[in-house]
């Protein structure tokens, strides 16, 4: 019993869930389109969850949840072997994973890596769900404590997180906040009931749609920026051929206390706001650079600068689910596309969940272990194969993207002014790419916007337009305390510093 | 990727990404006149749109006053834009292929409209061969239809208006 739940009476219910045959069945179809889609160049996740999400809609609510949450570690998984074999990160966090990971393929030893991280990510996500099973109802909890001034200190904690880890500039990364909220801002104005930014047109009273503004940003001008780079370069990627899948015993000596070390950094800074998968690798390689004897040697193919980083990427993808379940809160763009698959099947996300659907909740968190399971066991022996697909041509794979997304689409709300706006939204997604901006603190902040907005109301009205609410309250305080912190980390940034170590050629 | 002087300069992206800014804020930041401000303690309906728009123009405001210099060194990648007719063919072809769905899938059909989309996309990738696009096109459209309007049972019209 953990603040009043009963831990193990919740992962046997959640197993039940995650076990009967349908589940076991989206568990796996999400688990392998997203390593096809990790595998594929030009999807990441986050694009693959938004084009997708619409035909989930037709699912039980917990199925739906399970076939993306399998999408999501599956595309985590997908983008670790092309970081391995052929330094071509699918997402931001398998970037670290190239730089040993591709040194070991090029000693001969890609096949080792793949299973060292592929078993050092089945490590960290069994950890993971048990640690999310007894911690969520601590943070449920806590909740109860959390006024409005908490809420609106959380969620400016993730906008500020997402600014520090956003590629590139700093200034950009706040501008594309500003963007996002002002986006966000648009229809019926809870309080008051004024249509603001709504242009006339009914769709827009209840706010911007979320699917075409992600399916815009994400998909289609991923679509344009990957067709104009293949003008530059048609060449297909050199694949060395693999060795062996079985590390050998000294390797995996050293692989074990690393993958502790990782997993155990995942957890918690999987739980920060904005944090994740992303920080959690970054902060896993740094952290075995420093303690090991040799640190000069990584980047030359350390088993340690492959597990480390793989457990920490997810176990930090597993516990970034928890602000998500408890708070309601999302801490990173995938997880505001889970909100919006949440929202649409009418659950809403926060600490009533576990107590009001405990199905869902535990289902959810048995489902991510039986999909990490299902990866290391149905995946690792299909490597040959996920590797073939990068011989797809492009030419045939975005017309695909294309129409599932776009046909998807209307098939949210059976209304074409969606996908004029997709179309809208691909262009302005263009534009920012070419203008050097990322759009995951866009997606956050209009995510976040509504609620900020509500909550940041309702502290000043109980505080009598007093700012000092924010700090009067501790947890509040604490907050902005590291949210401060996180800003001064911009002028120190060693972290900047880090990342183009690892993205430099 | 030396971070010298002359690097910073080529990136002009600060440029229309600031006037993109301010423009906006300011476009919004007049839409929003209308809304009542309200008072700190009790805010209406306007006062964030106000101040994010705001916030927005002085971020633009920022953004070209650095001038670019916001931008690591080591990110400034060298490589030569593609020439500009050959991205307007991309961005052209992709977006009014998405339009000429959304505006043909009503009169038209969920199959014809897949096929024009994909049809007209696929100038989008040079060094396509026609045929190789219509084929292309063909096999989307059956599986569009298979997929969405059979298998998925969404509500979306197959047949052209008159057939129906």
């Amino acid at each position: 019993m953990i603040g009043g739940v009963d831990v193990f009476g919740g992962i046997a219910l959640g197993l039940g869930v995650a076990l009967t045959p349908m589940n076991i069945f989206f568990c796996l179809a999400g688990c392998l389109i997203g390593t096809l889609v990790g595998v594929l160049p030009g999807l990441g996740p986050t694009a693959t969850i938004a084009i997708l999400l619409p035909m989930t809609f037709g699912l039980p609510p917990e199925t739906g949840l399970i076939t993306l949450s399998g999408i999501y570690y599956g595309a985590q998984y997908g983008g670790s072997t092309t970081s391995i074999l052929l330094r071509l990160p699918g997402e931001a966090s398998s970037v670290v994973t190239a730089l040993d990971g591709h040194a070991m393929t090029r000693n001969g030893r890609g096949g080792a890596a793949l299973t060292i991280a592929a078993l050092a990510s089945f490590f960290a996500g069994t950890v993971a769900t048990f640690f999310m099973a007894a911690f969520a109802p601590i943070m449920a909890a806590a909740v109860l404590k959390f006024g409005a001034p908490e809420y609106f200190m959380l969620m400016f904690l993730g906008l500020i997180t997402s600014v520090v880890l956003a590629q590139g500039s700093a200034v950009r990364a706040i501008a594309m906040i500003f963007l996002g909220l002002l986006l966000g801002l648009a229809g019926t104005d809870i309080n008051s009931g004024q249509y603001r930014y709504d242009f006339g047109f009914m769709e827009l009273l209840s706010g911007v749609p979320f699917v075409p503004l992600v399916v815009g940003l994400f998909g289609v001008a991923d679509i344009l920026v990957t067709l104009e780079n293949a003008i530059r370069d048609e060449k297909p990627p050199t694949l060395n051929p693999i060795s062996s899948l079985w590390p050998t015993r000294k390797e995996l000596t050293r692989a074990a206390p690393a993958t502790v070390r990782g997993s155990l950094i995942g957890l918690f800074l999987g739980l920060l706001p904005g944090g994740g998968a992303l920080l959690s690798s970054f902060m896993a390689y740094t952290a075995e650079k420093r303690i090991s004897k040799t640190p000069q040697k990584f980047g030359t193919g350390m088993v340690e600068g492959v597990a480390g980083p793989e457990a920490a990427n997810n176990s930090g993808a597993q516990t970034a689910f928890l602000p998500l379940l408890t708070l309601g809160i999302p801490s990173n763009a995938i997880m505001a596309l889970m909100v919006g698959a949440m929202m649409t099947h009418g659950i809403v996300p926060g600490p009533r969940i576990m107590s009001g659907q405990p199905e869902l909740f535990w289902g959810l968190i048995a489902s991510m272990w039986v999909g990490n399971l299902m990866l290391l066991v149905i995946n690792l022996p299909l490597v040959g194969i996920w590797v073939q697909l990068l011989k797809i041509r492009y030419q045939f794979l975005f017309p695909t993207i294309l129409t599932v997304s776009i046909v998807g689409i209307y098939g949210v709300e059976f209304t074409t002014f969606d996908v004029y706006l997709t179309a809208i939204f691909g262009l302005l997604g263009y534009f920012l790419h070419k203008w050097r901006c990322e759009p995951a603190p866009l997606i956050l902040a209009f995510v976040l916007g509504p609620m900020m907005e509500e909550y940041f109301r309702r502290s000043m009205l109980v505080a009598r337009g007093d700012l000092m609410i924010f700090v009067h309250h501790p947890i509040s305080l604490a907050m902005l305390v590291v949210t401060a912190l996180l800003l001064l980390s911009i002028c120190f940034p060693f972290i900047q510093k880090f990342r183009q170590k690892a993205f430099a050629e | 990727m030396q971070p010298d002087q002359t690097v910073v300069e080529r990136d002009g992206s600060h440029l229309p990404l600031g006037i993109f800014c301010v423009l906006l804020g300011t476009a919004a930041l007049w839409v929003a006149q209308d809304y009542d401000t309200g008072t700190f303690i009790s805010m209406g309906p306007g006062f964030f749109p106000k101040a994010v728009s705001g916030l927005l123009i002085l971020m633009g405001i920022v953004i070209l006053l650095l001038r670019g210099r916001d931008r690591p060194a080591a990110e400034q990648d060298a490589r030569d834009t593609p020439p500009l007719a050959a991205s307007l063919r991309i961005i052209g072809s992709v977006t009014a292929s998405i339009i000429v769905f959304a505006a043909a899938l009503m009169p038209l059909g969920l199959p014809f409209s897949t096929f024009v989309m994909v049809a007209i996309a696929g100038l989008g990738h040079s060094g396509s061969r026609p045929s190789t696009i219509l084929l292309t096109a063909a096999a989307l459209a059956i599986l569009a239809t298979v997929l969405f309007a059979w298998l998925l049972g969404l509500q979306i019209p197959v047949l052209p208006e008159g057939l129906r």
